[in-house]
């Protein structure tokens, strides 16, 4: 209890309360900007924390992290552009709902459920930080596998009509993911001889391809002939009502555990269980259908497990003094250049810095709550602008974009590549969600099943097959696709115009 | 579940597998040290590719047949200035993208960019010179302020190279 009190302590005083306001405020902007996602949002602020305090610095840095995370949704939500890539599954149900109007109880979700998602990966940091670094841990390359193959299940289903068209445009998602060198033999694969591909394709200009520049394709053939303004949406700005959050809380508890287990888990992150979360909440729902054209829960699930998944993520940091995702990476960073090494010790040797930074998730939660308000209040503007600017105007903050992600041309070409990829698969009914799944998964997948067969010395039942929780996992995924295709074959689900 | 259209998904879909497949050649074997090696995955997609292809273009052949009464065929000038009519419009901002792309390096993104947009808005109709150059000039100025000073981005500057 006293170490709660010196948190408490801590976080208001006036110069940690803040920074960690402005970190909130930066957090937000940054992901609400395509190309910047909350790590390079953290990054970016990281040299100013040289002169600061460490405690002030960690806890600024959290309110980057839990800011960027829920930023991304706005876009994602407004103009179907994922400002961050763990927003890429809110694009489904955000956008659907913004097309019909419903823009309000569609930000609102996404605000709402963000705020649940970091307010109960804060309640489980402190509970359960030490235990459950130990069950993350656990998890070898088999259990990880049957994760990423579970995640994938939701190809099936996002076919819509044609069940094989999600396994098509899955498997051409997971092939993308494999371009570049091999993470083993360190040879290059399928890059034509092009020095830009050898790194592999970055997912920031995939999605936001796929997803924005497909998306403004879309708008311009709306234009009708002899027509200057493209007809806009007119958006019902009423957030949801108590009743209707109160329907959400389940689905929000699941959003939220999953991002709080799988954020735990290292290297895997905000992106996989935001997709987790929604293909979990489809498979258990009553109203299946309704998924992909609108339903506020395919918002809520991966808002709340990309927001949960920020606590999550500082549990091993905390615990072990392992970073599981790019953003506590930098958190590490910024508490080693003050000479400090996270790990056990740090409970009792800087007992301010983990207690403060528990206390700092929720006010930093609390405060993007209203933040989201505000930035919610401007962005909505953005409605009302003529759409052949709002086109000319996303173009240009797209391609800005994914140039600075990497300060690389060649990522502007990759962006408007997936564009036209993407308006292509549109207009023939190929779910471009697919390729973006199996795409982030996919990486995952080869390389925890290539590390499971070097363990089992090649065999591949063994490999998969070799605990039982990863047994249980596969054997789930692969009843999920039998299941999905024999239900598809039964009443296909339209969910093509809203992917 | 099929339509006529996912006859050319299905040929895609091959052409794909196969580019994958004669791509997988040159890759090295899997060693006892990799037993998967590096083309187990693609190739097991690529194979997934050529196998769902071919349910596509059998399906979009049954679809096609039973949609023969339904429409008459098109010659290939018939269906090519529908082609061009429906989608000039994304084809011109394509090339508008591809172009900026091509000009950045030489240009520098404080031409580039205002070039690229007022292309497009010329594009999709907009002639009202006012707008056309307040749109981009602010455009371009807080995407400037915004990535070059505060996100600290190196943009190639062109001709002001050396100037911010």
């Amino acid at each position: 209890m006293d170490a709660f009190m010196l948190g408490l302590q801590t976080v208001f005083q006036p110069m940690s309360f803040l920074a960690i306001a402005f970190g909130v405020f930066w957090g937000v902007i940054g992901g609400i900007i395509p190309g910047i996602n909350a790590s390079v949002a953290m990054a970016l602020l990281l040299p100013f924390t040289w002169g600061m305090d460490p405690t002030t610095a960690v806890m600024m840095l959290a309110g980057v992290y839990c800011g960027g995370e829920y930023g991304g949704s706005i876009p994602a939500i407004l103009i179907g552009t994922p400002g961050t890539t763990a927003a890429a599954c809110t694009v489904m149900d955000g956008y659907a709902l913004h097309k019909k109007g419903k823009t309000g109880l569609a930000l609102g979700t996404s605000l709402i459920a963000s705020t649940f998602g970091g307010m109960f990966s804060a309640i489980v940091l402190v509970l359960v930080a030490i235990p459950l670094a130990k069950v993350a841990l656990s998890f070898g390359p088999a259990e990880y596998f049957g994760l990423a193959l579970l995640g994938l299940t939701l190809v099936c289903s996002l076919g819509g009509k044609n069940v094989f068209k999600g396994l098509l445009a899955g498997a051409v998602g997971v092939f993308i993911a494999t371009i570049g060198f091999d993470p083993f033999a360190g040879v290059p694969r399928y890059t034509f001889g092009s020095y830009d591909l050898g790194a592999g394709l970055e997912m920031i200009p995939v999605m936001m391809g796929l997803f924005a520049v497909s998306e403004l394709f879309v708008q311009v053939t709306e234009v009708h002939a002899g027509d200057t303004v493209i007809k806009s949406v007119k958006g019902d700005t009423r957030f949801p009502t108590w009743k209707e959050i109160r329907g959400l809380i389940p689905t929000m508890g699941l959003g939220s555990t999953i991002g709080v287990i799988i954020g735990a888990m290292p290297g895997v992150g905000a992106t996989t269980a935001a997709f987790i979360a929604y293909s979990e909440t489809k498979r258990w729902s009553k109203d299946k259908d309704s998924f992909g054209q609108g339903n506020p829960k395919g918002v809520a699930a991966p808002e709340s497990a990309n927001n949960g998944a920020t606590g999550g993520a500082l549990v091993p940091l905390l615990s072990l003094g392992i970073p599981g995702s790019n953003s506590t990476a930098i958190m590490l960073g910024a508490l080693v250049i003050h000479n400090i090494n996270p790990g056990p010790l740090l409970f009792t040797q800087h007992p301010e810095i983990p207690y403060g930074l528990f206390t700092s998730l929720f006010v930093s939660n609390f405060l993007m709550f209203f933040m989201g308000l505000l930035a919610i209040r401007i962005a909505i503007k953005v409605t009302s602008i003529s759409k052949p600017v709002l086109v000319a105007s996303i173009m240009a903050l797209v391609f800005t974009g994914a140039f600075a992600f990497n300060l690389n041309i060649f990522d502007i070409g990759v962006t408007l590549f997936f564009g036209v990829a993407g308006f292509v698969m549109k207009k023939y009914g190929v779910p471009h969600t697919a390729v973006v799944l199996g795409f982030v998964l996919g990486f995952i997948m080869e390389v925890n099943f290539r590390r499971a067969l070097i363990i089992s010395h090649g065999d591949n039942l063994h490999a998969i097959f070799n605990s039982p929780l990863s047994t249980v996992l596969v054997v789930i995924a692969v009843v999920s696709v039998i299941a999905t295709t024999v239900q598809n074959f039964r009443k296909p689900v339209e969910v093509e115009a809203a992917c | 579940m099929f339509s006529a259209k996912d006859l050319s998904v299905g040929i895609v879909a091959i052409i794909l597998g196969i580019v994958i497949i004669t791509q997988s050649q040159g890759l090295v074997a899997k060693t006892s040290l990799d037993p998967a090696g590096p083309s187990a995955l693609p190739l097991l997609m690529a194979w997934a590719m050529i196998v769902l292809g071919a349910i596509h273009i059998v399906g979009g052949i049954v679809a096609k047949r039973a949609n023969k009464d339904a429409k008459p065929r098109e010659g290939i000038g018939a269906i090519l200035t529908s082609f061009l009519s429906r989608y000039r419009l994304v084809m011109l901002v394509a090339l508008e993208g591809a172009a900026f792309i091509a000009l950045l390096n030489f240009l520098g993104y404080l031409i580039a960019l205002p070039l690229m947009t007022a292309a497009i808005l010329w594009t999709l109709g907009n002639r009202n010179l006012k707008t056309l150059i307040g749109t981009n000039l602010a455009l371009t100025a807080i995407l400037f302020v915004l990535f070059h000073f505060a996100l600290t981005v190196d943009f190639p500057l062109g001709p002001f190279t050396g100037l911010f």
